[in-house]
């Protein structure tokens, strides 16, 4: 049976939001985990992208999404399985979601996102991620000390941003890719934990390097094309108005 | 084919040893012995349990669910506090202080500034024993720490510290000798600089406890611990031994104190410990001092006291006297030592016990198990040859067990099959006779157990005329020969073996111990409070080892530092010499392991903790004994309990210490701390290694029992592979068959359930490095080539483990109907027989195999199974082909909407509009199209069709008479909806299509089965 996460949302955009680092403060950490994704000149390029890929859910069943994002603005994932489309979307400050899913309906209305949710996903419409501008941004990044990470190891970053969520970014040694976070964030009254190990890092056609493989605790998605800088309707991210 | 680039060799690491994962069977049906419990004053939904030696765990959800949240640390907790005025700041000492003879050692204190994300270690790494931490209730930077110190020797690093600067220094506030440690230390609420500690002299042996001495005694200080001054007045005459403490929240000039003497009692003060005056105690108040350290006062009321100890006595009346309340919820475990009051709600609260926490809502009047925390305190492990096999094993103060090594739905409390009373210790099966074990309570109290009828009769063997009393150790070792288990051996100072059942023993052995008679004097072993458990047995025999290539070779080992041999069945017998490597005159000998490989070579531990000396002893003998070799390696911690030669690879050892697993391929060149997905200082006190399964399974004291299933990975981890890029490993060959069906009802919420091993199929190979770079998979290919599919791989480090249903790939779903297409999700297992790996790593190709297997166990017959096989993949054809159907229907019909509307003429409008509904008739037959928030219910070919082919793809035996019949009968109907869709574009597609063209507007055209395969819905 297929088992469709509510933060696969969550999950590619977490992995957008590679931006880098490694040494012994935080802030030299962070100088060279951006350098490794291509440079801070290379994130500061990329205002959107527009993103294919798969969910394998089953050997030998891929699920396709499309992923529309505008740094800053909104963002819109779109799932589809057997001709029924789900679409997760966030525009600026609120989100809504069409979800055939759960509903019961192949069509169903509209309805906005709950706050917490949206809450949860926003920052990700932060270019560059939590460690890009960090200062600016007014996030605050401690540096915990090493970690193991699957036998890798690993700096292991606090990012505690401006809305409370914490963030733990965890940057290979060797290579300055973060190769997994942990998100900490606060829905309902419950605090969920959700990791992600982060892979397959490849470059982009601006030079930005960014994973393309995010394993978020058993759950993957695999991105297969990714386009910088396309133009992107903002229609887009607006709620359609409901069928009557 | 096992293809790989070699690029020299490598040593072993954790990191190598990768995703060959320890998976946690629990239980935490009797849990195990907490020592401190705290909860955030302000959300007391997040709480902290700190055990003795299980680590720390914590809940958001007030005990719903826990996680633990400190292994990578010392398992073993003293004491743990929350900073409440800064609740992301977590204290926590390691190192249990309720010090009876099992008790673990610490490490230093650690702080977490992040609710237990990350840790530091602050200081007072030489501890070992750490009672206490308050904060100072303004400056939370100011923190004393009670450090009782070590048990077996004496040290200087024990007392009161202070820390001013958040524990970053540290200063002894009080500090009397090397023999008294501070075992308690408050802090007056309203006045801070007033502050109250007792110390505690104390000291184990190995074969005595003394409690008490000149240094016991009560202190006050009135400038915040800079001086001391000893409080008498009232207080009985020294000397003193522990004393519990405690002050009212609420009115802090009111102390309560147990003070330990000839004579314990509670004592009370109401002007700040100036004057003190005795209550009458019960014995429950007053009982086993040494263990038993806590008194709570209500946070609101200070006149409501409670004393956690053999149970819970309650004070109403300001400690004038106690009451015990009946549990009328049932049952509540002995030996309290955590008692957690919510200052809110002060109706609520929890207690720690030997046995797990429990929760009150009336006031510590009834109670409810927290069933959730697998802290179990093993101290041995054994399995039997069932399948799946049984785990058997003994606890502290939680009797001997069973249960199940995996079970449908996961292995869950209720599971567990308690065999037998007291503390539990070893729990042996009989082998031939599957209803009897071999269980015991602590000093050899053993007993032959039927499981089905539960009669036990004591096989103890006893004193006989003329000969010394029977000395038995607290953990008498039960252990069955290797080579005939109806051979089964005990041990006094005496060796035992018996050939019936233990109804019979014959005295094969003298007295094998130093029999030093200064060292058996339990009966005035305690101090100042008796306490001769039997913990302080001594000059007995603690480890029994026959060489499974000899039967006449036995190794013994006692408490008192004896490693004795014989080669005759006990006629003669050798005493040993070890210590010219190095390993101190009068260590335990903690595990003794003949070598199954070379009957010359012997491996043996040794465990001298109990003179205060905390290495790791390990050594190999390469000549029967005669000269020993210790075996070292720098990343060893912890006193060690049992050493392990692998049943199939002569090198590959395991060793288990009081802090970690440890593991060499190589015999003992060079180790690895194991750590996947297990607590990385966790006490390992027994292994075993299942001879079928090839499962590691280790008892820890504190941690359950773990099991690491099939560590043939292991046995290929050589230096040449671990030097390799990339490496697919072989994998066990794995049975085909459905899982069948879970009963897991609708879940446990808040249990424990231990996870089971998977019986997909496993794909295992080993990368040098993580793949940051490129992807990884895995695919699949059948013996003659054919492509099934690829499974996304893993890219850790080490050994890495994919895992296949061995399912083939579901039929294609359409893209129309209402809901969503069981059928396009299932799909009939794959044939056993060889299948061949590709392992793509980026661009690389490395190749493999993998065997799948019929089920040996099968109780359906080969031409069942043809026929099952046969029908399954028939269903799956006629699913895709009802599929294909539907997507037809659905392209020719589109085709049709988006251009009706653009036909001018009305005839030909209706000859497509006719041909659109005459579709629209037919779909509406092929699969459920009611479109609802509700459960429709709506049954149509495609879902009559789902249902019937996840019934033939989930059973391997033959379809029942009416799966076949009901399969003819709709093959019928899809047929005719084939031929009716055939008929009817014969009849309106070419008319169509010339209307089509005539408007100018496009053709359509019937998708081909390529087509189809070719798009993905």
């Amino acid at each position: 049976m297929i088992r469709m996460k509510k933060s696969l949302f969550t999950i590619i955009c977490l992995c957008l939001c590679s931006i880098a680092m490694r040494a012994q403060s935080a802030d030299d950490i962070i100088e060279k985990h951006l350098q490794a994704l291509g440079g801070k000149d290379k994130i500061a390029e990329v205002k959107t992208l527009l993103i294919d890929g798969t969910i394998p859910v089953a050997p030998g069943l891929d699920i396709p999404f499309k992923m529309s994002l505008a740094f800053g603005k909104g963002m819109r994932m779109e799932v589809e399985f057997q001709g029924k489309k789900q679409i997760v979307t966030l525009n600026g400050d609120m989100g809504w979601k069409i979800d055939p899913f759960s509903s019961g309906l192949s069509d169903p209305d509209p309805e906005p996102l709950p706050a917490d949710m949206v809450t949860e996903m926003k920052p990700q419409l932060d270019q560059g991620g939590d460690l890009y501008e960090y200062k600016a941004k007014g996030n605050k990044v401690e540096y915990i000390g090493k970690e193991d990470v699957e036998g890798t190891e690993c700096y292991k970053l606090k990012v505690t941003r401006t809305d409370g969520i914490t963030i733990f970014y965890l940057i290979d040694i060797e290579t300055n890719y973060d190769i997994k976070t942990i998100q900490k964030v606060k829905l309902d009254d419950k605090e969920t934990e959700s990791s992600s190990l982060k892979s397959d890092f490849r470059p982009l056609s601006n030079g930005y390097i960014m994973a393309f493989n995010v394993n978020n605790e058993g759950q993957i998605i695999q991105f297969t094309k990714v386009e910088v800088n396309p133009t992107l309707d903002p229609k887009l991210f607006e709620m359609p108005p409901k069928k009557k | 084919m096992v293809t790989q680039f070699a690029f020299g060799q490598a040593k072993l690491s954790s990191g190598a040893i990768g995703t060959v994962e320890a998976r946690c069977i629990g239980p935490a049906a009797m849990s195990g012995r907490i020592t401190a419990i705290d909860a955030l004053n302000l959300d007391p939904k997040i709480m902290y349990v700190a055990t003795a030696s299980g680590g720390i765990w914590k809940s958001l959800n007030g005990g719903a669910s826990f996680k633990p949240i400190f292994d990578k640390y010392c398992q073993s907790l003293g004491a743990f506090v929350i900073d409440q005025q800064r609740p992301d700041t977590l204290w926590a000492g390691t190192g249990e202080s309720n010090m009876r003879n099992s008790v673990s050692i610490g490490n230093g204190i650690y702080r977490s500034t992040d609710a237990g994300e990350s840790w530091q270690l602050k200081g007072l790494e030489k501890s070992e024993h750490i009672s206490r931490i308050v904060l100072h209730p303004k400056n939370p930077k100011i923190l004393f720490v009670a450090v009782p110190g070590a048990l077996w020797s004496d040290s200087e690093d024990r007392g009161l510290y202070k820390s001013e600067d958040g524990g970053e220094t540290w200063t002894k506030s009080l500090y009397i000798n090397a023999k008294t440690g501070c075992a308690e230390v408050l802090i007056d609420p309203k006045n801070p600089d007033i502050m109250y500690a007792s110390t505690w002299e104390f000291r184990r042996t190995p074969y005595a406890f003394q409690s008490g001495g000149p240094g016991s005694a009560l202190y006050k200080s009135k400038d915040g611990g800079v001086t001391w001054n000893k409080l008498t007045n009232g207080l009985p005459a020294p000397p003193f031994g522990r004393i519990a403490m405690t002050l009212a929240p609420t009115a802090p000039d009111n102390l309560f104190a147990i003070v330990e003497t000839n004579n314990t009692a509670l004592y009370i003060s109401s002007d700040q410990g100036e004057h003190w005056k005795q209550q009458s105690s019960t014995n429950n108040v007053c009982a086993r001092p040494f263990y038993f350290s806590t008194l709570v006062v209500d946070p609101k009321d200070p006149k409501r006291v409670y004393r956690p100890s053999y149970s819970l006595s309650i004070s109403s009346d300001g400690a004038y006297s106690f009451i015990e309340p009946g549990y009328g919820s049932g049952g509540v475990h002995s030996d309290h030592h955590a008692l957690w009051i919510d200052p809110n709600n002060t109706s609520h609260m929890y207690l720690g016990t030997d046995g797990g926490v429990y929760e009150s809502k009336d006031k510590g009047n009834n109670f409810t198990f927290l069933t959730n925390l697998p802290v179990s305190q093993f101290y041995h492990v054994a399995i039997d040859q069932q399948e799946p096999y049984n785990v058997y094993g003994g606890l502290q103060d939680n009797g001997s067990w069973q249960g199940p090594s995996s079970k449908s739905g996961g292995i869950k409390n209720g599971d567990w099959l308690e065999l037998f009373g007291g503390d539990g210790f070893w729990v042996i099966p009989d082998l031939n006779e599957t209803d009897i074990v071999y269980a015991e309570y602590q000093g050899g109290n053993m007993a032959r157990v039927n499981k089905r009828t539960h009669e036990s009769q004591s096989i103890k063997p006893f004193q006989i005329a003329g000969e010394e009393k029977l000395r038995f150790n607290w953990n008498t070792p039960i252990v069955p020969s290797p080579t005939d288990p109806k051979r089964l051996y005990t041990g006094s100072q005496y060796l035992y073996l018996s050939h019936n059942q233990g109804r019979d023993w014959t005295k094969i052995s003298k007295d094998l111990t130093t029999n030093d008679k200064k060292k058996q004097e339990q009966e005035s072993s305690g101090g100042l409070t008796v306490d001769n458990s039997s913990a302080e047995n001594h000059c007995t025999i603690f480890t029994i080892a026959e060489s499974v290539l000899d039967s006449n070779t036995i190794y013994v080992g006692t408490d008192d530092g004896k490693l004795q041999k014989t080669s005759d069945q006990g006629k003669s017998w050798q005493d040993l010499a070890y210590s010219s490597a190095g390993i101190p005159i009068g260590s335990w000998v903690s595990s003794i392991e003949p070598s199954r490989y070379d009957k010359n070579v012997v491996y043996a531990t040794f465990d001298n903790h109990s003179y205060g000396d905390h290495n790791t002893y390990l050594a190999v003998s390469r000549d029967g004994g005669i000269k020993w070799e210790r075996i070292q390696n720098p990343d060893f911690t912890g006193y060690a309990h049992k050493i392990r030669e692998d049943l199939k690879q002569k090198t590959l050892l395991f060793l288990g210490t009081e802090m970690g697993l440890f593991i060499s391929t190589d015999g003992g060149k060079n180790w690895a701390r194991y750590k996947s997905s297990f607590p990385e200082y966790a006490c390992v006190r027994d292994l075993a290694i299942h001879p079928k399964t090839n499962d590691l399974i280790v008892g820890t004291h504190g941690r359950g029992i773990y099991i690491v299933d099939d560590i043939s990975t292991l046995r290929q981890l050589t230096p040449e592979i671990m030097g390799s890029n990339v490496v697919v490993m072989e994998s066990r060959p794995v049975v085909v068959k459905s899982t069948g069906q879970m009963t897991n009802g609708f879940g446990q919420a808040g249990e424990f359930v231990g996870s089971n091993y998977t019986e997909d199929a496993c794909i295992t190979y080993y990368l040098k490095d993580r793949v940051n770079s490129g992807d990884v998979k895995v695919e699949i290919y059948d013996n003659n080539g054919k492509f099934l599919y690829d499974l996304p791989g893993t890219k850790r480090k080490g050994v890495n483990k994919v895992f296949w249903n061995m399912r083939m790939k579901p039929p294609k779903a359409s893209n129309t109907g209402a809901g969503f297409d069981m059928g396009a999700l299932m799909s009939p297992l794959v044939d056993p027989g060889e299948y061949r790996i590709k392992l793509r790593v980026d661009t690389m190709v490395y190749e493999g195999k993998l065997v799948l297997l019929e089920d040996p166990k099968s109780q359906h017959s080969a031409e069942d199974k043809a026929i099952q096989r046969k029908t399954a993949k028939e269903l799956m054809g006629m699913v895709s082909q009802l599929n294909f159907a539907a997507q037809n229907i659905v392209k020719v019909k589109d085709g049709l909407n988006a251009n009706i509307p653009k036909i001018k003429n009305s005839k030909d409008q209706k000859v497509l509009s006719t041909y659109e509904n005459e579709l629209e008739v037919i779909r509406k037959k092929m699969l459920a199209t009611k479109e609802s928030k509700g459960i429709t219910g709506e049954e149509q070919l495609r879902e009559k069709l789902s249902a019937l082919y996840g019934g033939v793809c989930s059973y391997d035996g033959r379809p029942s008479g009416y799966q076949l019949q009901n399969k003819v009968v709709l093959d019928k109907e899809l047929k005719g909806y084939q031929a009716e869709l055939s008929t009817l574009h014969k009849l309106y597609l070419p008319k169509a299509n010339r209307i089509l063209e005539k408007n100018k507007l496009p053709q359509i055209e019937l998708m081909s089965v390529d087509e189809w395969n070719g798009v993905r819905p």
